[in-house]
């Protein structure tokens, strides 16, 4: 149950933008409670930080509001580190096994918005429509993944390559 | 620069409060085992630190003119000197609990003494030996890196200050490997040695070789316990301290601002000892990742995978002890408090030095603003949230005390050489 308002702790930095992106990374690796996971998080989140310069969640939802989503705006491998970032926090999440659907979307929507942030993270205009869109497909392919036993191995790998993307884009 | 009369009072006292103790004992004849005395000692020597930094004070008395870096590792080294679990007697303890603060805190005003801390780790390192407290290959260990110390301080230059970073990350990483008063007496000093050298090889080619080298040995240390045996027993802290020299060596712009900050990450893993307790270097991280993704030039790409390596180590690091048998004392509360006071408003903590932290605190508010508000709505909806396994991430289980009083030859002329070394030191004009 410490689980459930870390998580909720990652969302409100998710949705809103605000925050630094070490903390949702350590937020979000604790909320999935297993290490592989952690490790893919900050991964992912590292190749924004790396790719945007900045650490600041809000500097990097601003940067894309001016400069276009960053799953689709700049080099190849910029945007490569973009939807890789997105597949690892996708996949480092950690569904609950749970009968009541409203409680394991709740669990793993921080990991939907932060996927979004990391591609389609403009906090202004036509954009915001764009993430939070993209926050809703991603929570819904989340919950609708099965669930492989090397899940969070292929998040680390994802994570790393997108990492390795960002420092060639930059 | 604040310097009142109370405040060199209480300079004095904090410096001496820990011997003064071992002598009032000796005098009324109490049982040296009595840890009441070295209690009172070491925890009247951190309240005084403590309450200089707070106060703003920086005293001159003498030979002794700490900045807010000394009083920080002073009151750090009293906490953690309270906190440890495997002690050595209460003599030597405290003995090298007053050579540390008397050494940490010697300087001119605004010129903060490097042969002091070396003095201290020098005689520490004696004492080490002495005590028989850390195994002889060790114990050789910290007295080549106490040499390494004297000479690259006697050296000076760009080759002189790597030297003695070099001899501190070795000092720092053997003593946190032995644990116990070693790393309580050793950590605070070694670091604020190299966070006082390190800033003189900042931009150079040495200090972009120094710092991948230190990185290297910090990425080593973390996954080491992955491999198992032995390598279990290396803290995280190890593996955070050689990150703290890492930034210290300022390869690469804006590294140096995180180093205070990780400094006191590691003081508090150290102290706590559980795998929670890492969470108090975020703060310095933060900085520590802002600077590296800002960075520019080769070392920023060896950097980045050494500290990616590093990540992966200490997320799956074991502790080496089982979590079950933790108990939570009043100094771990002491301790717990300020490691969270660390982690949400690392900007008042001054004489950290690491600006850019905004984003990061307005981020904190809001998340625990948002934590707070799930876990009220849990609680009224009938779940129930449950700290209790929190105390036992946070704070590992004991380990008993075990004092060997043989005489060991080697270890009685490794004292020897640390002694010459320290009384060389003293004699130096940098003093």
């Amino acid at each position: 149950m410490v689980r459930a308002p870390i998580l909720l702790a990652a969302f409100a930095l998710a949705v809103t933008s605000r925050g630094d992106v070490v903390v949702l990374a350590v937020l979000l690796g604790f909320g999935a409670g297993v290490a592989d996971s952690g490790v893919a998080v900050a991964f992912a989140l590292s190749s924004a930080l790396v790719r945007w310069g900045s650490s600041s969640l809000a500097a990097i939802a601003g940067a894309q509001a001016v400069l276009g989503p960053a799953g689709w705006t700049g080099s190849a491998p910029a945007v490569a580190s973009a939807w890789f970032a997105a597949v690892a926090l996708v996949l480092a999440a950690a569904p609950r096994s749970t009968p009541r659907r409203v409680v394991a979307l709740a669990a793993v929507a921080p990991f939907g918005a932060a996927a979004a942030d990391v591609t389609m993270g403009s906090s202004a205009g036509a954009g915001l429509w764009l993430r939070v869109l993209a926050s809703v497909v991603a929570t819904v392919v989340i919950t609708l993944l099965p669930q492989w036993r090397t899940r969070s191995r292929i998040a680390v790998a994802a994570g790393l390559v997108a990492l390795v993307c960002a420092g060639f884009a930059r | 620069m604040t310097s009142t009369s109370w405040a060199e009072v209480v300079l004095v006292v904090a410096v001496v409060a820990p011997l003064a103790s071992v002598v009032v004992a000796i005098a009324l004849a109490v049982p040296l085992d009595d840890e009441r005395w070295a209690v009172a000692g070491t925890s009247v020597a951190g309240l005084g630190s403590f309450t200089l930094l707070v106060a703003g004070q920086h005293p001159r008395v003498g030979r002794f003119a700490p900045d807010d870096l000394a009083l920080s590792a002073a009151a750090a080294t009293a906490l953690l000197t309270l906190g440890c679990r495997r002690t050595s007697p209460a003599a030597v303890r405290l003995t090298a609990v007053t050579v540390v603060l008397a050494g940490v805190m010697a300087g001119q005003p605004g010129r903060p003494s490097t042969v002091g801390p070396a003095v201290g780790l020098a005689v520490v390192a004696a004492l080490v030996a002495v005590a028989r407290e850390a195994p002889r290959a060790v114990v050789a260990g910290l007295g080549a890196a106490s040499i390494a110390v004297a000479w690259g301080l006697h050296v000076g230059g760009h080759g002189g200050a790597s030297a003695v970073v070099v001899g501190v990350a070795v000092l720092t990483v053997l003593s946190i490997t032995v644990g116990g008063s070693t790393a309580a007496v050793v950590v605070p000093t070694a670091l604020v040695l190299g966070l006082r050298v390190a800033p003189a090889v900042s931009g150079t080619s040495a200090a972009r070789t120094l710092a991948v080298a230190l990185a290297v040995l910090g990425a080593a240390l973390a996954v080491a316990p992955m491999i198992g045996g032995r390598l279990r027993s290396i803290p995280p802290s190890a593996a955070l301290a050689a990150w703290t020299l890492v930034a210290a060596s300022g390869a690469v712009d804006g590294t140096v601002e995180a180093a205070r900050a990780l400094a006191a990450g590691t003081a508090f893993d150290l102290l706590l000892g559980g795998p929670l307790a890492l969470v108090a270097a975020v703060p310095g991280a933060a900085v520590l990742a802002a600077a590296l993704s800002d960075g520019h030039g080769w070392p920023r790409a060896a950097l980045a995978p050494l500290a990616a390596i590093t990540l992966i180590g200490v997320v799956n690091a074991r502790p080496a002890r089982s979590p079950a048998a933790a108990r939570v004392r009043a100094v771990d509360g002491l301790a717990l408090g300020f490691a969270v006071w660390l982690v949400v408003r690392p900007t008042s903590w001054t004489w950290l030095h690491a600006p850019g932290l905004r984003a990061y605190t307005d981020g904190l508010v809001l998340a625990m603003a948002a934590g707070f508000a799930g876990a009220v709505s849990l609680a009224l909806l009938g779940g129930r949230v449950d700290l209790a396994p929190l105390g036992a991430l946070l704070v590992p289980g004991e380990r008993t005390a075990t004092h060997r009083r043989v005489i060991d030859w080697p270890s009685v002329a490794a004292a020897a050489l640390m002694g010459i070394v320290a009384v060389a030191l003293v004699r130096s004009a940098r003093l």
